[in-house]
């Protein structure tokens, strides 16, 4: 599936995920980003919705960022195409959370 | 101009070969660095496959045919020593001569393909792991020497984008220290999945023509090269140029990108000017790194600032045969010496608009100069620097 | 001459502890054991970071990284970055000086079984030209099981093959004089050489394990001979330390 940023495809046919089910996908996100750039000294429960990947949230640089996104188009089966698009989506966890909620609804099936 | 004073060499370049995305021989090199030619694909650059695939014009040497017939990294390194060889007038390696290469991915054409196809199916003959774990960086090297009958010192330095510019610095110090009498330095890089691909997820590779110190710069060509050169001690009677001097240092800042304010690579030229007793007046022309990446050019130019109060003019020539990562310092070292002889400065094609932030001035076209001493720099991963001076 | 100053090798039992580290965070395994014996070998030492280099010897380099950035790519088409970024050879090298701040030359150096001695004589090309005034020199090699038996075709049939990292701080006569003037061990000369025959005596051998084998042999006073599986050798040339 490719992402490009002409997002109003998917926006029309949304169903949103309940508060459960988003809870979740970010505690999975969580987990993913933690194994995927070793930040395991860095609980769980000090990571939130709102943590931002760069700067004063988890302080990653921008090849973590990038090893990030290969990791969420793995296990999620998405590509990012769009380099400006992608800066929007990795800003946070709860962004990442967003998106990935956004792709694999309109796609109508989750992965 | 210059003040430096002769006489502080530490070895000379008599003979010199190449094989690159031009062509082979360094005149297409050379001609495409005159006029700014661009042969480049996508952003990349490989030796054409028609020189790939035509086989040895050296003498048939028997020995590891496997590796002959397989590994291209091999038998283009011979074909290309086998230039330099014939303009030096060398006809083989001495006991007491070394033979240092640089490279980072070695002989991987010979096993990436079925190390692949094992992964993917382990079932798949394991010919794929054999070939990878038979063949690690350094039987590049033993291979040649093996088959040109060398004994005597040898080395595989494999530090990414410096590998071949530490190789001339080594051979140079080993010739001046007299360790060696003579010596082949050689820069190996062929394109492999790893490099294409791994580039790209670094998001430092472009598809346009990379673009040294642009506004607009937006990434790096990969580009191939087996470059050698011949080394003797320096006052050789059929030298093409002289290498007076080299610095080596680190940035320790990041693992693939370079210091913001260029400090490893400031101390580099620095030493390298120390070495060859030389004030930053006297060098008349900077090859630069140059690559075309966002990050490596502005520190460059930041370095060359910190050193040199009046900078001379500096250029990249990674526009016209893209970057040969662990060979880029022997391939563009060759244009340094050529340009020394024919009393030429190479432009920096690829640049429309000089980025506003780099103040230094870039060559634009191509000109002749009285050039007698020239800086070569080279930034790589690991935030390791080097820098070597060439001299007439 | 070269000083040896001091010694250093790295027990895998230190492992664990490091990865925590998160300076090392990125550090492969490889990286953990040559930061291990790179470490080591700078206790107690007080050099700016300019005037301390790096080199690090390796036969194989990074064997298990590559292998996993081969296969994600591979099997998925997937081309990750941490990966490739630690797959070249010189990342060891990158991270060393970057985790202990050495910020004079850096080099990696890759001859198969002589990587330890190579390592060893590129850093008394460093100190001669006057790079740095002292350097640190580490041998490593990991074992990968998937590749162990292709990588075994070139060792005799009986050579047990192990993994680890060991670490030299050698100087020439001004840092060793600015260091303390104290000194391990003392290298006078190294060479190399082929004997038809000879038989390797070593157990738990990696390629990169020259510089193991010369701390372990230290006290010698004379030649410290090192038979490779090829039947070539290495001889160090050594004196007491002062």
């Amino acid at each position: 599936m490719e992402i490009t940023s002409d997002a109003s495809k998917a926006s029309a046919k949304t169903p949103e995920k309940t508060p459960a089910e988003r809870a979740a996908l970010v505690e999975e996100i969580k987990r993913l980003l933690v194994d995927s750039v070793n930040i395991q000294h860095i609980p769980l429960n000090e990571i939130h919705d709102t943590t931002t990947l760069f700067g004063d949230g988890l302080g990653l640089d921008s090849v973590d960022v990038l090893e990030v996104v290969v990791a969420v188009e793995r296990k999620y089966s998405l590509k990012i195409r769009d380099a400006k698009a992608g800066q929007q989506i990795f800003r946070s966890i709860g962004s990442i959370a967003d998106f990935v909620a956004l792709q694999s609804s309109s796609a109508g099936t989750s992965t | 101009m210059t003040t430096g004073m002769p006489g502080s060499a530490l070895a000379s370049i008599t003979g010199m070969g190449s094989i690159t995305a031009l062509g082979e021989g360094t005149d297409p090199l050379w001609q495409a660095a005159l006029d700014g030619t661009f042969s480049l694909q996508d952003g990349f650059g490989p030796i054409p496959e028609e020189i790939r695939s035509s086989g040895l014009t050296a003498p048939d040497f028997s020995t590891l045919i496997h590796r002959l017939q397989e590994s291209p990294a091999l038998s283009l390194s011979l074909r290309a020593g086998w230039q330099a060889f014939q303009q030096a007038g060398w006809t083989s390696l001495n006991p007491d001569d070394g033979l240092i290469i640089g490279t980072t991915t070695g002989q991987a054409n010979y096993w990436e393909a079925s190390l692949m196809a094992f992964l993917r199916d382990p079932s798949n003959s394991e010919e794929g792991v054999n070939r990878y774990g038979g063949t690690p960086l350094g039987m590049l090297t033993s291979d040649l020497q093996e088959i040109l009958k060398h004994h005597g010192p040898a080395q595989t330095i494999a530090s990414a984008c410096c590998a071949s510019t530490q190789a001339i610095a080594v051979a140079s110090h080993w010739i001046s220290s007299g360790k060696v009498k003579r010596c082949l330095v050689g820069g190996v890089e062929l394109l492999c999945e790893l490099t294409r691909t791994g580039f790209q997820s670094l998001q430092i590779a472009s598809k346009e023509r990379c673009r040294p110190f642009d506004k607009d710069r937006s990434g790096i060509n990969l580009s191939e090269a087996v470059v050698f050169l011949c080394l003797e001690k320096a006052g050789a009677e059929n030298r093409l140029a002289q290498v007076s001097g080299f610095g080596i240092a680190g940035d320790a800042s990041h693992m693939t990108a370079p210091h913001p304010e260029g400090d490893g690579c400031r101390r580099a030229m620095q030493g390298a000017l120390s070495m060859a007793k030389l004030a930053p007046s006297d060098i008349d022309w900077i090859h630069a790194h140059g690559t075309g990446s966002r990050h490596n050019d502005l520190a460059e130019s930041k370095a060359i600032q910190a050193v040199f109060p009046a900078p001379p003019p500096v250029s990249s020539t990674k526009g016209v045969h893209g970057h040969a990562l662990g060979a880029s310092g022997a391939l563009e070292s060759v244009l340094v010496v050529r340009a020394l002889r024919e009393g030429r400065l190479l432009p920096n094609w690829g640049l429309e608009n000089q980025d506003p932030e780099i103040t230094i001035n870039i060559v634009r076209e191509p000109g002749h100069s009285s050039a007698r001493h020239v800086m070569k720099n080279t930034l790589a991963f690991g935030g390791v620097n080097t820098s070597l001076i060439f001299s007439v | 001459m070269l000083y040896a100053l001091r010694t250093s090798i790295a027990e895998k039992s230190s492992l664990a502890a490091l990865r925590a580290r998160p300076e090392l965070r990125k550090a492969t395994e490889m990286m953990l054991w040559a930061f291990a014996a790179a470490k080591g070998c700078l206790e107690g030492v007080s050099l700016p970071g300019h005037e301390l280099g790096i080199v690090v010897g390796s036969g194989q380099g990074e064997l298990e990284t590559t292998k996993e950035y081969y296969r994600a790519l591979a099997l998925e088409n997937a081309a990750r970055p941490f990966l490739f970024q630690n797959s070249l050879h010189h990342s060891t090298a990158g991270m060393l000086s970057l985790a202990l701040k050495i910020t004079g030359p850096s080099v990696t150096v890759s001859d198969s079984f002589f990587s330890g001695e190579s390592a060893v004589d590129m850093a008394a090309t460093l100190l001669d030209s006057r790079q740095c005034l002292a350097c640190v020199v580490v041998g490593t090699d990991t074992l990968v099981p998937t590749f162990d038996k292709a990588i075994r075709t070139r060792f005799p049939k009986d050579l047990e093959r192990g993994e680890g990292a060991a670490a030299l701080l050698v100087a020439r006569e001004e840092g060793w004089d600015k260091l303390g003037g104290k000194a391990d061990f003392v290298i006078e000369s190294w060479s190399r050489g082929f004997e038809a025959g000879a038989k390797s005596k070593l157990g738990g051998y990696y390629e990169a394990d020259g510089i193991a084998q010369l701390i372990a042999g230290r006290q010698t006073e004379g030649p410290l001979t090192q038979p490779k599986p090829d039947g070539t050798f290495s001889r160090f040339q050594l004196r007491k330390g002062t």
